[in-house]
């Protein structure tokens, strides 16, 4: 049996009907398949992630394949994954509110990355807050904690971050 | 031309005061009708209420009255109460409030017709003196943040117990409270910690504490019977154990024994009543709450902060509103909303007044005085409770016990029953020396008394060690140290309330909340003794009069909700909230239904039922709306068959919150009470409903209602509040109860500490329904309808009206949406708020129930020469929207954008704007005779969630030598 090698395509282009087509003809034509993916499209543009098992051997031919799509308007990144065994990590929903302000979807960013936490779900709004108008940044995250990180020290590092940011953590079920 | 004979019933004054109350003239009403292309009020009542929910009978109440007859009945009713003097205690305590506060502030409608601060810049007065409060119970109790009030102590205790089961760091459900704090406090702690799971365990914390595992601890101090223990060891063991200390403590105390804070407990809480505020038969007072700066996401209720204004200079603002149950609903740990803002400013002034000098001089004078009745006492041969104590004494009677009582009660004292053979005196600031001596006549019973207090204040020594006795500095902020002259104080109530708009000024044309008229009548009663010097735990054989009142208005309430009970013990709306949802929950577990724990809520509700169902420890379901804002049956139906083993209740608001009367309402309720749920009908939009249709006859089983809305009960800028609830019979064995003053309920659970809890203010509302009588309450509620029209008329053509009914009408309020606008302009709901400062207003709602939006609620009582001058305000500002819009104005640098225009901005030599200060601070020709100048510009919200600040400015920015440049805070 051929050794199988994993690959995450990042995939960006004006949003068109036949990209999808375009990108599994070419995986098909390595022998590859298309295990899973996430795709939006926003203001006009087309952008997807996706992960594909190919034989190893047909790593660089399909490497070339996809970058040539690029004459075509879609841009191709590829990033090989490592084998590896994953870390032991559980799964949390982070709910936040807060006072809205600049670069505070940075900070948080920021503060999941030096507590080695994974983002694996996202989505952030601003809206108008009930009866004193005031801008609020709400905003949901799955993450994926490693074990040891104790949650009371992120909550307050997090809650740092914004004199009035709430921030709930639970675990997701 | 010679006079037409007028016969005494064309005379007569019953319909007078609804001409009062009621803004719009008959021939305006027919105006406004004419514009809506109706005929009649009747005609528009038709379209807008569903014909299957509109009553056919006239409301089963007596005709109105005059102002002056309704007073003389209410006179005959209050005289039925007999004010004995009080030496019960037990955290309530006569006081004196100094007449330059009752005049200027408790009977000022400058200050109790103004709204909850969400408008910073318009509450500047009320803002700061909230800070002042807020500084007061920081310094007293020793602690780092103070909320600016909740409800009665009980209460509060109850919320500190919330909150350290939600900070605690154990996993254990045990909540430990000292045996000697106030019963009152306990039977309400029983109340809230069963459906939160929690377990309370009562004992002595010297001798339990040590061998029980708890996440928290609540000790009085001093304790009930008067002893002040030292907790600091009993503290240090508890934080061992990961446990949070709670201490109810005595404000007045707090100026000679050492502070909560110094003894090491993380939170604080107590009633400010005895700072000014008059007993009321229990309530209104306001509660306080100080926690360690670590607790400050948890601290539940409004809390003031200090930012800057959009000219740098220093401005309050309400902070950390993301802890609140309107952002955060269920996840909130407190569902309080309205709170006791007028009580807390009227002990705010009180320390103002009398400065730390004078407090500490009427903390010393109560404890000296005390001393001086123990040394009698014993020298009567009386043994006494535990020394030290402040100015409560626990004497032993042994038999003598009845006749000791006995002979009180022909004096016109009250003491505190204790038990069989004790009973305790608390003195307070208006005990003389000779009822110190009338006290010991008293317990001497037959024998002469041969001293006097004059012979042992020469004698006696201290009780209070020094290992205890308070020593730091307190009240040293300049606010406190500087209005001790009344002519200084009245200035400075009087400069504090120019600052802000009430309804004495203007409009609030609030969604959320019916700003009515609060008459001078309905007022009046309040401040008679009758009513105000009343003990909530007198002998019943003294509160005749208060019986006489609260029956009364049971029968009128009950009459106008077609219930057949109501209690009046809940005091606030949310309190409402929460007796009903224990109502239902009691229901279902009497039924052997204990798993029923759903509580389905539609998504547009107020933040309140989502965080009052958690508490009773009901689980929150949402329900969808559809595009028309109504509950979507569809996604109803679904979620009553998923859960219709489990279903409780639904909560649902009518008319919506929407403002709109859905067809569908008795729809709904068939279908959760055909799968065994109890419908929960909030009452905040009770004002749309009175007369015209009956929550108890459509389909409610329980609803509260706010007396503060519907009934006139002034908002006081953030509450007196009053949320009766009303319920069919079947709930009725499951209202709320009180161990002491409900004949026939003391097994029941109290919601709040007092039998009736805001007892004092109960009047208005019974002096507002008894000369309105049913034809005025209900001519009352068909203007509210006609005005909420006629605005969405006047402003449908310049805004697009969010919701309307089956024949494009609105019900009591409107919902403009702004969302489009700021898609094509970038003005926001927040811009136009604030432009509307400019022009006199307070804003409407904003964003609730729907983000973007603002919701205009006019009432009845709005004349239509006022509803012309904000609907001309609003029109002017759609103008000045279109003009960004088409590029005459400037996008970023217009008046809407840089509103509210202050004074100083606009007298500024230097003037950058593109547009003239004349449009900037005159934008209608009406303004140049009564012009608003809000005193600050738009306060910045994110400067003061960043540099949290929640007490008195620093000294350094009261000394002009030391002013920072930029006016920093």
């Amino acid at each position: 049996m051929t050794m199988r090698c994993s690959v995450v395509l990042g995939v960006m282009c004006e949003d068109r009907p036949g990209i999808i087509e375009k990108l599994s003809t070419t995986i098909t034509a390595h022998d590859g398949e298309w295990t899973d993916s996430k795709m939006v499209t926003m203001a006009g543009k087309f952008a997807g992630i996706l992960l594909v098992e190919i034989p190893c051997s047909e790593q660089q031919a399909f490497s070339e394949a996809v970058k040539a799509l690029d004459v075509e308007g879609i841009r191709v990144v590829i990033e090989q994954i490592q084998p590896h065994t994953s870390p032991v990590f559980r799964e949390f929903r982070l709910e936040m509110v807060g006072q809205d302000r600049s670069g505070i979807v940075r900070d948080i960013t920021h503060l999941l990355a030096d507590y080695q936490i994974n983002l694996e779900a996202w989505e952030s709004r601003v809206e108008s807050a009930s009866m004193s108008g005031e801008t609020l940044f709400i905003a949901s995250a799955v993450v994926h904690v490693p074990e040891g990180v104790d949650l009371a020290l992120l909550q307050d590092d997090f809650e740092e971050l914004a004199n009035e940011l709430m921030v709930d953590i639970k675990l997701s079920e | 031309m010679a006079h037409r004979l007028f016969r005494l019933t064309d005379l007569d004054t019953q319909g007078e005061f609804t001409s009062r109350h009621i803004g719009p003239s008959a021939s305006d009403q027919q105006q406004m009708l004419t514009q809506l292309g109706l005929p009649s009020l009747k005609a528009l009542i038709d379209e807008v209420i569903p014909g299957a929910i509109l009553a056919p009978n006239q409301l089963p109440l007596d005709e109105g009255c005059s102002e002056a007859q309704a007073l003389a009945e209410l006179r005959a009713i209050a005289d039925q109460n007999k004010v004995f003097q009080s030496f019960i205690g037990q955290g309530y305590y006569n006081c004196h409030t100094p007449g330059v506060i009752q005049r200027n502030i408790l009977e000022n409608p400058a200050w109790y017709t103004a709204y909850t601060p969400y408008q910073p810049e318009i509450s500047q007065g009320r803002l700061e003196a909230l800070l002042n409060y807020q500084t007061l119970i920081t310094d007293l109790t020793g602690m780092d943040l103070a909320n600016a009030s909740l409800l009665d102590e009980a209460t509060a205790a109850a919320e500190a117990m919330a909150l350290c089961h939600h900070a605690g760091k154990t996993k254990s459900d045990r909540f430990f409270v000292a045996a000697d704090c106030l019963p009152q406090t306990i039977d309400v702690l029983r109340t809230r910690a069963e459906p939160l799971g929690i377990e309370l365990v009562i004992g002595d914390p010297l001798l339990d504490l040590p061998t029980t595992d708890c996440f928290g601890v609540l000790l009085q101090y001093p304790g009930v019977d008067g002893a002040i223990r030292d907790y600091r060891q009993m503290i240090e063991q508890a934080h061992d154990k990961g446990a949070l200390v709670v201490m109810a403590a005595d404000l007045l105390s707090l100026m000679l024994i050492k502070s909560p804070g110094e003894l090491g407990a993380d939170v604080a809480v107590g009633s400010s009543q005895r700072f000014g505020v008059p007993l009321g038969g229990g309530g209104p007072h306001a509660a306080y709450m100080g926690i360690r700066e670590k607790l400050k996401r948890l601290l539940p209720g409004r809390l003031v902060g200090v930012s800057v204004d959009s000219q740098g200079q220093p401005a309050y603002r309400l902070a950390l509103q993301t802890r609140e149950q309107h952002i955060r609903r269920e996840k909130a740990t407190s569902n309080i909303c309205t709170a006791q803002v007028l009580l807390a400013i009227m002990s705010s002034m009180y320390a103002v007044y009398h400065g730390p000098g004078g407090l500490r001089m009427i903390a010393q004078r109560v404890h000296r005085l005390t001393e001086l009745l123990a040394a009698g006492l014993r020298k009567l041969g009386y043994q006494l409770g535990s020394e030290p104590y402040f100015d409560t004494l626990l004497v032993s009677t042994g038999e003598e016990t009845a006749a000791i009582h006995q002979a009180a009660q022909a004096q016109g004292l009250n003491l505190r029953h204790v038990n069989h053979a004790h009973i305790g005196i608390s003195l307070d600031e208006t005990t003389e020396v000779a009822d110190v001596e009338r006290l010991w006549q008293v317990f001497a019973l037959d024998k002469p008394v041969a001293f006097n207090v004059a012979e042992f204040d020469d004698s006696e020594p201290l009780v209070i060690p020094a290992t205890l006795q308070r020593i730091d500095p307190v009240l040293t902020h300049p606010v406190f140290n500087r209005y001790q002259s009344e002519t200084e104080m009245l200035r400075y109530i009087r400069q504090l309330a120019d600052k802000d708009i009430a309804l004495d000024r203007a409009m609030i044309p609030l969604g959320s909340c019916t700003m009515k008229l609060n008459a001078s009548s309905e007022m009046l009663p309040i401040s008679w003794p009758e009513f105000s010097a009343i003990h909530p735990f007198a002998p019943l054989e003294q509160l005749e009069g208060y019986g006489a009142l609260t029956s009364s208005l049971q029968q009128m309430l009950c009459a106008i909700t077609g219930y057949d009970e109501v209690s009046l013990q809940p005091n606030a709306g949310s309190q409402g909230e929460y007796a009903g949802l224990l109502a239902i929950r009691g229901y279902h577990q009497s039924r052997g239904d204990a798993q029923r724990r759903i509580c389905l809520i539609p998504t547009s509700a107020h933040g309140t039922n989502p965080a009052s169902a958690q508490m009773c420890g009901l689980q929150v379901v949402g329900v969808s709306c559809d595009e028309q804002g109504n509950i979507d049956l569809d996604d109803l139906r679904s979620k009553c068959q998923q859960y219709s083993e489990q279903l409780a209740a639904i909560m649902i608001t009518y008319p919506s919150t929407h403002g709109v009367f859905e067809e569908q309402v008795t729809e709904v309720c068939d279908l959760v009470h055909k799968h065994g749920g109890q419908v929960y009908m909030d009452g905040a939009n009770l004002n749309a409903m009175v007369g015209l249709c009956y929550p108890g006859r459509f389909g409610g089983d329980v609803s509260h209602l706010n007396l503060h809305k519907t009934f006139c009960i002034p908002h006081g800028g953030g509450g007196p509040g009053v949320g009766p609830i009303g319920v069919k019979k079947h709930l009725a064995p499951f209202l709320p109860g009180h161990g002491r003053g409900q004949v026939g309920t003391e097994g029941r659970h109290a919601v709040a500490a007092a039998p009736w809890g805001s007892a004092g203010i109960l009047p208005i509302s019974w002096m507002y329904i008894r000369m309105m009588g049913r034809l005025g309450l209900t001519t009352a509620t068909q203007v509210a309808i006609l005005s909420a029209n006629y605005i969405a008329r006047r402003l449908g053509t310049h805004y697009p009206i969010l919701y309307t009914g089956r024949h494009g009408r609105v019900a009591h309020e409107c919902i403009i949406d702004l969302r489009p606008l700021k898609e094509a302009t970038g003005v926001t709901v927040e811009d136009i708020a604030k432009r509307l400062i400019d022009f006199g207003f307070h804003a409407p709602t904003m964003s609730f129930p729907v983000t973007g939006t603002l919701m205009i609620e006019p009432t009845e009582s709005e004349s239509l020469g006022e509803l012309e001058r904000f609907c001309e305000a609003m029109i002017l500002i759609r103008e000045e929207i279109r003009a960004v819009q088409e590029g005459v104005l400037d996008p970023h640098d217009n008046p809407l954008k840089n509103a509210p225009h202050s004074a100083a901005m606009v007298i500024a030599d230097d003037w950058p704007h593109p547009y003239s200060r004349q449009q900037a601070a005159y934008p209608a020709a009406g303004l140049l005779n009564r012009k608003y100048w809000p005193p600050v510009g738009r306060v910045d919200n994110v400067y003061g969630d960043r540099h949290l600040f929640c007490s008195c400015a620093p000294v350094a920015d009261y000394d002009p030598v030391n002013q920072p440049e930029q006016g920093g805070v």
